[in-house]
């Protein structure tokens, strides 16, 4: 029997954080699915050497499994695109994922002090109030009625974590969190420069309109796109500068793009909800993207510069600065091992932090 | 012959309210449809196509059977679906309001007869085939609704059924302010009064 706590719980949230199934859990520490059932339920508890080996497969130190369980982040609290056909283990490993990058940012916000957070909370029915809760959120953070400069700050300022997940599925492209300190988590490392500031404004959107309540379906999806398409091209604005005409003038559009830093795509979606152009002529003008293989990469995408979070590597930063070696303590005291912190935070640990290294465990004296 | 705008001017049942009422189940089945679609177990245009007008036609029989509206009934509950507000029979089909296929132009015996019963004989809705269009986007969700009398392969009614709240109606262009720059995100170390950023 181990003199080291141990919570099921904990050995559950490593698993599915890194989409393993209790199967292929079990051929890295040759045990059976039932076993590690069993230790997941707290039915039974694992020896010292199993406690150490699961701990070596996991990524994670063996103090993690005894660490008191952080309040898990709840379905409604985490907002992303779930069809009906995304099976519940991506739901769960997002969920597990997500828990052990807030334990991180609320050890960071201890010792930190970071933008204060100051999303709006505007609950939202018909177009008309999503329209209202994009005019309100510019108002707010006081941005005017011109062109978002810079989406990343935007959020950052507001206080969101901008960070990066990899290995999820494909199907989950980006989530937010709706934690005390809100996460935006982009699971592409350097999508086009366009397609994040939406996928941003996209966030935002959940992160205003839609808090407590389970998102992920096509409604919610939909008015969060409305919200980023509204909050990047504001109505008066665009319909005072959209070029309009019996054919669409695409010259002026990629101006446009240029200086609103919007896709064309997402332009002409914007023009046909303000019925500013007909459905046969958006239908026309998409077809002339498609054409011209412009669906997945634009013309113009690259003059956009690409906007890099700056949050979480100036808090890095600026701890090290102050603390060396601080992130190591704190992702050792969260039980993470360097390859599973850089998993679950998007971040490598700062050069010559290792972490644990400066945590000794008693058991070895 | 009058010019008519509105589908209340060809014939009294089809009011703006029951419009929409129906306009709404047929989105509602295609936008399940398109949120079931699971392209990496093999679905494509097709099935989505096949789903869409299903889960449309069984939301329409649904609220037929289930006696939700006394001005809405069914002529044929087969595949191809003729349905009633009021007096006037109609079929759905997905694509353009103006570009309307031969098959959804085609007129089965049942929808002609029903014509006869709801329009006088010189009345000019007599000849027109009423017709729900789905228009959609890239991904197949619904774009708009129109709701179309078609005389041969000609739209003569063409209208877009309102199903949000227009939240462009009203608004009047004016410039935009000047793009405003935002600072790096502050950052401090507690206790401290320096902050990295802005």
């Amino acid at each position: 029997m181990s003199r080291i706590a141990f919570y099921g719980d904990r050995l559950r949230m490593a698993r599915v954080a890194l989409g393993l199934t209790l199967d292929q859990l079990g051929g890295r520490v040759s045990a059976t699915r039932q076993y590690l059932n069993q230790l997941e339920r707290g039915i039974k508890v694992p020896t010292d050497e199993m406690m150490e080996a699961l701990a070596a497969a996991l990524g994670v130190a063996v103090r993690f499994f005894g660490l008191p369980a952080d309040a898990g982040i709840r379905p409604e609290q985490c907002h992303f695109r779930k069809q009906r056909s995304t099976p519940v283990s991506i739901v769960s490993q997002v969920l597990a994922r997500g828990t052990l990058l807030d334990g991180f940012v609320r050890r960071l916000d201890s010792e930190l002090d970071l933008p204060l957070v100051s999303f709006p909370d505007i609950p939202v029915t018909g177009t008309a109030e999503i329209e209202e809760a994009a005019e309100e959120a510019r108002l707010h953070w006081r941005l005017g009625s011109g062109p978002v400069s810079n989406m990343m700050r935007v959020v950052e300022n507001a206080g969101a974590v901008v960070s990066f997940f990899g290995g999820v599925s494909e199907r989950v492209d980006a989530l937010s969190i709706d934690s005390r300190r809100p996460m935006i988590i982009r699971s592409e490392a350097k999508p086009a420069a366009c397609r994040l500031r939406f996928d941003l404004a996209h966030e935002a959107g959940h992160l205003i309109m839609h808090r407590g309540i389970q998102t992920g379906d096509k409604l919610t999806e939909d008015q969060a796109n409305r919200f980023a398409s509204a909050f990047l091209l504001p109505r008066a604005s665009f319909i005072h500068e959209f070029p309009r005409g019996r054919f669409l003038d695409w010259t002026a559009i990629f101006e446009l793009k240029l200086r609103w830093k919007v896709s064309v795509q997402a332009i002409l979606r914007r023009a046909y909800d303000l019925r500013l152009i007909s459905a046969d002529q958006y239908r026309t003008g998409y077809i002339h993207l498609s054409k011209t293989g412009q669906r997945r990469v634009e013309r113009h995408d690259d003059e956009i510069p690409a906007e890099q979070p700056e949050l979480l590597p100036a808090a890095i930063q600026a701890l090290e600065i102050e603390f060396p070696g601080a992130i190591g303590r704190i992702a050792g005291e969260a039980g993470l091992d360097p390859g599973m912190f850089s998993y679950v935070s998007g971040i490598d640990l700062p050069t010559g932090a290792t972490a644990g290294d400066n945590v000794v465990p008693f058991r070895r004296h | 012959m009058t010019t008519k705008t509105y589908p209340w001017e060809y014939h009294r049942d089809l009011t703006e309210e029951r419009l929409v009422t129906v306009a709404r189940l047929i989105i509602d089945g295609r936008q399940t449809a398109v949120e079931l679609q699971a392209e990496a177990e093999g679905d494509n245009g097709w099935t989505l196509g096949c789903r869409a007008f299903q889960f449309g036609r069984h939301r329409i029989l649904r609220a037929v059977d289930g006696e939700e509206h006394p001005w809405l009934g069914v002529i044929d509950r087969s595949l191809q679906l003729i349905f009633k507000i009021g007096e006037v029979p109609i079929r759905i089909y997905r694509g353009d309001a103006d570009e309307p296929t031969d098959r959804t132009l085609r007129q089965s015996h049942n929808e002609l007869r029903q014509l006869g019963f709801s329009f006088d004989e010189r009345d000019e809705g007599r000849e027109l085939a009423f017709r729900f269009a789905v228009e959609t986007d890239v991904d197949g969700s619904a774009l708009a609704v129109k709701f179309v009398g078609l005389r041969g392969a000609t739209a003569v009614l063409n209208w877009d059924v309102p199903l949000d709240d227009m939240a462009s109606i009203g608004t009047v262009g004016s410039p935009a302010t000047e793009p405003v720059e935002l600072g790096a995100p502050a950052v401090g170390v507690r206790g401290r009064s320096s902050k990295a950023g802005s």
